[in-house]
């Protein structure tokens, strides 16, 4: 059985099975889909050292070619996706409960799984973003967007998904009518109009925010679950990061131009999302605009011609990945335990939840990119690198980004953890929750030390 | 050799690694102490087999590359030296020995302080500079101090990164050069410089990046105090600090200047807010920063004998306040607090502790025939030295402000101490009918003897650093200049202290009128005496005095406060900007609500 069509098939299978299975089996029902996806990454990963990787094609029509087929880059991503969804989706099972009460989550979240792998393993240009479009829908579904009172935000939402719809439908277009093909093999090398280019860059991103924030916002303004938050904030930039490499890096013939925008793009980012999360008081959206900035930090290690930086820019999409995932979960226990999320109403928390204490700060440190952990060595090469071939007032800003990184997320662990208690808690005893926490943490630090498990083991995707 | 090297790192991380799973606290302090003491071993060998050299594959992208010179070699053996020093006293200190996590953060801490030395090549020394960021971060307590040290020596950490990978694109090199460097006369060279500098300047806790120090002061065990601001960051700050001046970069005179104002400025406002403090730590963190401003003035003369001063003074000060501090906290360990005012006639219940505090105040103030006096003497040297080659008027003026700021800060630095061992050891015991204060124990003493048997040692015998370490190091001779050396100057001293003795007795002999004295019509109440914090309070409320506490003490000159407010405007901005483009959608979708709205409305009234 071909490993790629089980990949693909598996969480629509889980959506089906989600649907009709008894309430209480669908949270594992879930977590077997994304370990299944774990371990069908790892065997796919496992044929990159052959000639013929793995592939599917469907013959559809004459103008629409369904084919997927799995090369280094779309493994690995889809293996760290699947990994720490994983992770996250052990952490929520002792919040099983609540989730079965919101209709078809987990179906949406299986749909939003199987969507997000076959992005990752399509081989043309319309594929990719009908499984994207199909990924950010579960998404603002499971937000409960369309369930809103409110009509201003359905109207502003509608908006923002018909605009980026119709920029991605007007850049196909284009594309195809110039090159007659969206695959990706035949337009290697291939020149793109820079105003596509743009109108294409512009969509993703606003794609991409509009699913991330509508995630962190949550059902009705309440307290936005784990897995939502991180597959709609972690995924989606995981994924943008994955088709900003696909298309612009990887695809198109390379004028100096792309990589100016990748680069002015990720700086963008990196300042609007450590300016928001500056301002923000919630504590989940100062996470969420942490994300967001991180993905610029992203962006801009793949706008770096040199094989270092796009390497150190995977494994940072791996190391954010992780830390990320321990920041949600760690933020969502505070949520849980004391039913606040404003920081300014949280204090004092380090006595009553060490372990979350301690996994929130090894967390912060990968992101920040402060040694020994993960965070420091992409962010290190990268800059590194960078530098060698000339960015230099780039780098200088990505180095101001982590700062101000740094001081934001300290500041939040001052003002969550540190000071008189605000509210008056019980003593937090370990549970599986903070077990899940701190293996992250661990990996945060273990992966840090050992700098050439992360750095080797992307050889095994990409030969580069 | 390479196993020695590596060892070095890899046997603390490995022991620390190892404490977290043993329950028993002694078996986990025997274990931190056996660890320290074979790393110390194992640096002193290393000493012997100078220069050593071995590259280590880490990853396809990256070798490090471990190396060890007659200098980093020393100071290898400091790291682990203290290391092993400040674990014996942590036994004994009762809000550390029992911690489950303090000495796995301790041997962490030497273990990346040592792969820092022993680094060859920038991207190891980054990472191993950095690493010692995290570790500073918890043994501080992860306090809001703790959160100030983190972001103000962030700063510096991340602007060394910074510096480290411009360096390396000017030289075209990762090989950390040893002589020969950069010139300063490109503005890439010069940004290398100041972020460079800035990494050291933070570490080591010198102006503008210094106001961490006295707020982690007051939260931090005295353990970690005595550990990183008092040594290691001091070590590695300062080791860096050589670096860049003698190895990496050709400094010009501007680039001097800029070291001598900043040496200068720092010795000077230091000691000034250390002279008026009342809290034990906070006076040690201002006289922690005031010493570094020696050393940056060391370097800043641009002569051999500066460089020599300037590593020199930053041994010294690594043996006496981690010495100070030490004491202070056998003090605080038996009296239960910092407060000046509330301690007093310590000498006799703590006779040792008392002898070597003294030993440690007269080392920081430059009195021989302690280690201070040496370093302080090479240091006017070297700004004589300096002020007599100097060009320009300019320069000229500034090596004369250098000068008279470094004897200035000597006098105010030994006034300081007068007023610390007066309030603590001397003067009255403020215990009225509690029970008798106990001496500190063995693990506690023994550090402090070392230590002051090491100020001792090299006040008397300069030359076990100058031709032991620096001269083979640097390559060149240093001497004294005027003559003067600690052995005249000591027999100056003693000849000065004999003639005011045979004054006094002169003196006894005449009559003097003994009468009782009253206040308001009543006896005094003499009980309390003359505390040490009244020393100085007409220094405190002196006009311009006055003017300047306040000025100094503004928190709008704090780095740290500055940039939150740099970052604070920066999102506002940003956000302006955002809200600015997003409100066409807003007002659009606005409009459309409010039609959608009146349209449903209109057909309900009609239905």
């Amino acid at each position: 059985m071909n490993p790629l069509f089980l990949i693909l098939i598996t969480p629509f299978i889980g959506a089906l099975a989600a649907l009709v299975a008894p309430k209480k089996t669908r949270p594992y029902i879930f977590s077997g889909v994304l370990a299944l996806e774990t371990a069908l990454a790892v065997i796919l990963s496992r044929g990159m050292s052959t000639s013929r990787p793995a592939s599917i094609k469907i013959d559809f029509s004459r103008w629409l070619d369904i084919s997927f087929s799995a090369d280094g880059l779309s493994t690995f991503v889809a293996l760290v996706f699947s990994f720490c969804g994983l992770l996250i989706c052990l952490f929520s099972l002792s919040q099983a409960q609540e989730l079965l009460e919101k209709k078809h989550f987990y179906a949406w979240m299986s749909l939003f799984t199987g969507a997000v792998v076959a992005a990752l393993f399509s081989t043309n240009l319309i594929l990719l973003f009908f499984f994207l479009e199909t990924a950010a829908l579960c998404v603002l579904i499971e937000a409960g967007v369309y369930g809103r009172e409110e009509l201003k935000f359905k109207i502003k939402n509608l908006f923002v998904s018909i605009f980026s719809l119709l920029l991605i439908v007007i850049s196909l277009v284009y594309i195809y009518f110039n090159n007659s093909t969206l695959q990706f093999d035949l337009l290697a090398a291939r020149p793109l109009n820079i105003f596509i280019a743009f109108l294409l860059c512009l969509a993703l991103l606003l794609k991409t925010a509009q699913a991330a924030y509508l995630s962190a916002r949550g059902l009705y303004w309440q307290a936005a679950l784990p897995q939502a938050v991180f597959l709609g904030t972690g995924v989606m930039t995981c994924l943008s990061a994955y088709i900003f490499a696909r298309v612009f890096l990887l695809t198109f013939g390379d004028p100096a131009l792309f990589y100016e925008i990748t680069a002015w793009t990720g700086v963008i980012l990196l300042f609007g999302g450590a300016a928001f999360a500056w301002l923000a008081r919630d504590i989940k959206k100062i996470i969420y605009f942490c994300a967001f900035s991180q993905f610029g930090y992203i962006l801009l290690s793949l706008s770096s011609r040199s094989d270092v930086s796009f390497r150190s820019a995977l494994v940072y999409l791996a190391a954010q990945a992780l830390a990320l995932s321990g920041l949600f979960l760690c933020v969502d226990r505070v949520i849980q335990r004391t039913g606040k999320k404003n920081a300014d109403e949280l204090g004092g928390l380090i006595k009553y939840m060490p372990y979350t204490a301690a996994g929130f700060l090894m967390c912060t440190f990968s992101i920040v990119g402060i040694p020994p952990f993960l965070g420091f060595w992409p962010k290190f090469m990268n800059v590194l690198s960078s530098v060698q071939e000339g960015h230099i007032a780039l780098e200088a800003m990505a180095v101001a980004g982590a700062l101000w990184t740094l001081f934001y997320l300290v500041r939040l662990f001052n003002k969550v953890f540190l000071g008189e208690a605000a509210a008056c808690i019980w003593q937090d005893r370990p549970n599986f929750a903070d077990i899940i926490v701190l293996v992250i943490a661990g990996l945060c630090l273990v992966l840090g030390l050992l700098p050439g498990m992360s750095f080797d083991f992307l050889k095994f995707f990409i030969k580069i | 050799m390479k196993a020695y090297l590596f060892l070095l790192f890899i046997l603390p991380i490995i022991t620390g690694a190892a404490l977290l799973l043993i329950r028993p606290a002694g078996i986990r302090q025997k274990a931190a102490l056996t660890a320290l003491f074979a790393a110390l071993v194992c640096s002193v060998f290393i000493c012997t087999k100078l220069p050593a050299a071995v590259a280590i594959k880490v990853f396809s992208d990256y070798s490090a590359i471990l190396g060890a010179n007659r200098l980093s070699g020393f100071i290898l053996v400091l790291i682990n030296l203290f290391g092993l020093l400040i674990t014996l006293y942590s036994t004994a200190y009762t809000r550390v020995q029992s911690s489950r996590v303090y000495f796995s953060y301790l041997l962490a801490l030497v273990a990346f302080s040592n792969l820092a030395a022993l680094s060859a090549d920038f991207i190891t020394l980054v990472f191993s500079w950095g690493a010692t960021l995290a570790i500073l971060y918890v043994l501080m307590g992860a306090g809001r101090g703790a959160g100030k040290a983190l972001s103000i020596v962030g700063f510096g950490d991340f602007s060394f990164l910074f510096g480290a990978c411009l360096f390396m694109f000017s030289s075209g090199s990762a090989i950390m050069p040893e002589g020969l460097g950069l010139a300063l006369n490109t503005p890439l060279n010069w940004a290398c410089f100041i972020l460079m500098l800035a990494g050291a300047f933070a570490k080591a806790g010198c102006m503008p990046l210094h106001t961490w120090v006295p707020d982690v002061a007051q939260e931090a065990p005295i353990t970690s105090m005595a550990l990183l601001p008092a040594s290691l960051d001091k070590l590695l700050g300062i080791y860096l600090l050589a670096r860049v001046c003698t190895d990496f970069f050709v400094l010009n005179n501007f680039a001097l200047g800029l070291l001598l104002l900043t040496g200068g400025i720092t010795i000077i406002v230091a000691v000034m807010m250390a002279l008026v403090q009342h809290d034990l730590r906070r006076l040690f963190a201002f006289h922690s920063i005031s010493q570094v401003g020696y050393m940056v003035l060391g370097f800043g003369t641009g002569t051999a004998i500066g460089v020599a001063a300037g590593l020199f003074h930053m041994l010294n000060n690594t043996m006496y306040k981690s010495g100070l501090f030490l004491s202070g906290g056998a003090v605080a360990e038996r009296k239960n607090t910092f407060d000046l005012e509330k301690l007093g006639g310590l000498a006799k219940f703590m006779p040792l502790v008392f002898c070597c505090a003294l030993i440690f105040s007269l080392s920081i103030s430059g009195i021989p025939p302690f280690n201070g006096f040496v370093s302080k003497w090479l240091l006017y040297s070297s700004v004589l030295a300096g002020l007599s080659s100097a060009q320009s008027l300019a320069l000229r003026l500034v090596f004369i402000f250098a000068l008279a700021a470094a004897m200035f800060g000597s006098v105010l630095t030994l006034a300081s101490f007068i007023k610390f061992i007066h309030s603590v050891f001397l003067g009255q015991d403020n215990s009225k009918g509690a029970h008798p204060v106990k001496d500190a124990p063995w693990s506690m003493k023994l550090p402090l003897v070392v230590l002051s048997g090491f100020c001792v040692l090299l006040g008397l015998v300069p030359n076990l650093f100058l031709k032991g370490v620096f001269e083979p190091w640097m390559g060149r001779q240093v001497s004294f200049i005027t003559g003067w050396g600690p052995v005249a100057a000591l027999m100056a001293l003693s000849l000065a202290l004999f003639i005011g003795f045979i004054v006094r007795r002169i003196r006894r002999k005449e009559n003097l009128r003994r009468d009782s004295s009253f206040i308001g019509g009543e006896p005094p109440d003499i009980a309390a005496g003359f505390p040490g914090t009244e020393f100085y309070k007409s220094v405190e409320q002196g006009f311009w005095l006055k003017k300047f506490y306040r000025f100094a003490g503004f928190e709008g000159l704090d780095f740290y406060n500055l940039v939150n407010i740099f970052f604070k405007t920066a999102a506002y901005i940003v956000k302006g900007i955002v809200v600015a483009l997003a409100f066409p959608l807003d007002l659009a979708a606005g409009i459309l609500a409010t039609l959608l709205k009146k349209n449903v409305r209109h057909k309900n009234t009609v239905s």
